[in-house]
């Protein structure tokens, strides 16, 4: 008979406010701000359970720095360091003594999204000694949390809608801040990725998210489920969106936005740009 | 002070960062005896008030935090309401606290496998008719704690994808008595889910002695699209709505293979 690992309890969000107030916030020398993002959010809004991975975003690289730094100090070690989109670095950090043992941090986006101060608006900042820890509110969670098209994911999101309906307009909101901000640099040429694979990878893993949560879910949150739509039929791909979607999903394939988009992709560069006011 | 009462206030600061306000409407209690209780555990050094900030306008929130000697104070309150519990009603740790006795901590609210629904329990309750969980546990100082080949038998049928995810690095326990596992998945009528599932996590000590059962099983309610190396082992175990490979394997990354 297979007999128990010692050393191993459930976590709470007790243990993650003591460890930040213990071992972050009393070491930290300046003012830190970190922002709770997806599962972590999640279970500190007491919405859902997590995975033992503690997820953070930093909208300042000095606060990021600082953070790892301090998380090296104490012990940590990187695990893992990687760009999941260009231009944002994801770092896992563990140290297999701490209760928080596996720390995930982004910068300075998380998943593409960005943490502006609509975002942000409705976050409470909760401060454990020197670490702000920044806790967004359920809508921006929801909407961010379309994002990976995970089955975690998608669960997460028929939680969040049967134990606290998002409020759709704000959502909506807060994507088309976020569609905004990609399409106002489509005609810049200083920026580091492509707006426009951007905003495909929104548009189509947001309506790909709402297309996946089954009719009962989704008809509990119709007015995104059209929005969704509306947005990624805009696009005028060939492609469909489920097809789309099995691709996004395929974790060995990467997408070749140019090849979906063919030979209409400056037609459709032009189309998104905002017009001049 | 009533103990339960108070305990139920702590589990609950333990499990969320809640301003005052959606405290008290979680809790149901009058706001003038959730206050008075948590004043009271205030002073007693076990929970912290937090003044929050906001971006936006706004009064600034309080949120409550327990201290690390309420977090001691509140894991005594709840092994001793388990054991009074068990007493009662033969309750057995449910799946979040038992996944992380096995080897895959998870964060949330401590549970209890319950063969009937439970109005007096400040544990969230799963409710669980079948013998299997119940069945020869893991008795110890924390608790009556369903043994493993049980849990995962019960998770494979518990649709949950981070349950589903951690059943296939389960699975690969050396201790794991196969055996066992063959004779409860039978009960649970989840053969071909964990078939599949050590198959796709590469749990080859279970995946080899399973045989697929004729009548298909239905892992995720609703079915995604999924690679190709997912929907083939899916047909081969007969599953539909199967969890994908790309979800195990980060399940795997995080939690290390088991020993």
């Amino acid at each position: 008979m297979a007999a128990p690992r010692s050393g191993f309890r459930l976590k709470s969000v007790a243990d993650l406010q003591i460890w930040l107030q213990r071992d972050i916030g009393s070491r930290l020398q300046d003012e830190t701000e970190l922002i709770a993002h997806g599962g972590t959010a999640l279970t500190l809004l007491g919405l859902k359970e997590s995975s033992k991975d503690v997820d953070f975003g930093f909208r300042t690289k000095v606060d990021f720095d600082r953070f790892v730094a301090l998380l090296r100090q104490i012990g940590y070690r990187a695990t893992m360091d990687l760009r999941p989109s260009p231009g944002e670095v994801l770092l896992r950090l563990e140290n297999p003594s701490s209760q928080v043992d596996v720390v995930d941090l982004r910068f300075p986006t998380w998943n593409n999204w960005r943490l502006t101060q609509r975002v942000l608006e409705a976050a409470r900042i909760i401060p454990r000694g020197k670490a702000q820890l920044v806790l967004p509110d359920r809508d921006a969670v929801f909407l961010f949390k379309t994002y990976p098209l995970r089955e975690t994911d998608l669960d997460d999101l028929k939680t969040i809608i049967d134990r606290s309906r998002p409020n759709q307009r704000r959502v909506i909101r807060l994507f088309d801040e976020q569609d905004e901000l990609n399409r106002a640099e489509l005609n810049q040429t200083n920026v580091t990725y492509e707006p426009l694979f951007n905003i495909l990878n929104l548009r189509a893993r947001f309506a790909g998210s709402l297309s996946l949560l089954g009719d009962r879910h989704r008809g509990k949150v119709k007015q995104l489920a059209v929005f969704s739509r509306r947005k990624f039929k805009e696009l005028g791909l060939s492609i469909t969106l489920g097809a789309l979607v099995k691709r996004l999903r395929d974790a060995e394939r990467v997408v070749d936005w140019d090849d979906i988009m063919g030979v209409d992709g400056d037609a459709l560069r032009k189309r998104l740009m905002p017009h001049p006011r | 002070m009533n103990t339960q009462l108070a305990a139920h206030l702590m589990s609950l600061v333990a499990t969320g960062a809640y301003p005052t306000r959606e405290l008290i409407r979680i809790a149901r209690y009058s706001p003038n005896t959730a206050l008075k209780y948590l004043g009271q555990l205030e002073e007693e050094g076990l929970v912290e008030r937090i003044e929050a900030r906001r971006f936006g306008r706004g009064r600034p929130p309080i949120v409550h935090g327990l201290t690390p000697s309420g977090l001691d104070q509140l894991r005594r309150f709840e092994i001793s309401s388990f054991t009074q519990l068990r007493k009662g009603t033969g309750v057995v740790w449910g799946p979040r606290r038992s996944f992380a006795y096995w080897g895959v901590p998870l964060f949330g609210r401590p549970d209890i496998f319950s063969r009937t629904e439970l109005a007096s329990t400040w544990f969230e309750v799963v409710v669980e008719g079948r013998p299997g969980v119940y069945t020869r546990p893991i008795d110890g100082p924390d608790g009556a704690f369903p043994r493993l080949e049980a849990l995962l038998a019960w998770a494979a049928t518990s649709g949950n994808p981070r349950y589903l995810a951690a059943v296939s690095v389960l699975l690969s326990r050396r201790d794991l008595s196969v055996d066992d596992l063959a004779t409860l998945t039978c009960q649970y009528r989840s053969v071909n889910r964990v078939g599949f599932l050590a198959a796709i996590g590469g749990a080859n000590r279970v995946a080899k002695r399973f045989r697929s059962t004729r009548s298909w099983e239905v892992m995720l309610e609703d079915p995604l699209p999924g690679d190709d190396a997912t929907a083939k082992l899916a047909t081969r175990w007969r599953v539909r709505g199967p969890l994908s490979q790309a979800v195990v394997k980060e399940m795997r990354r995080l939690y290390g293979s088991p020993p």
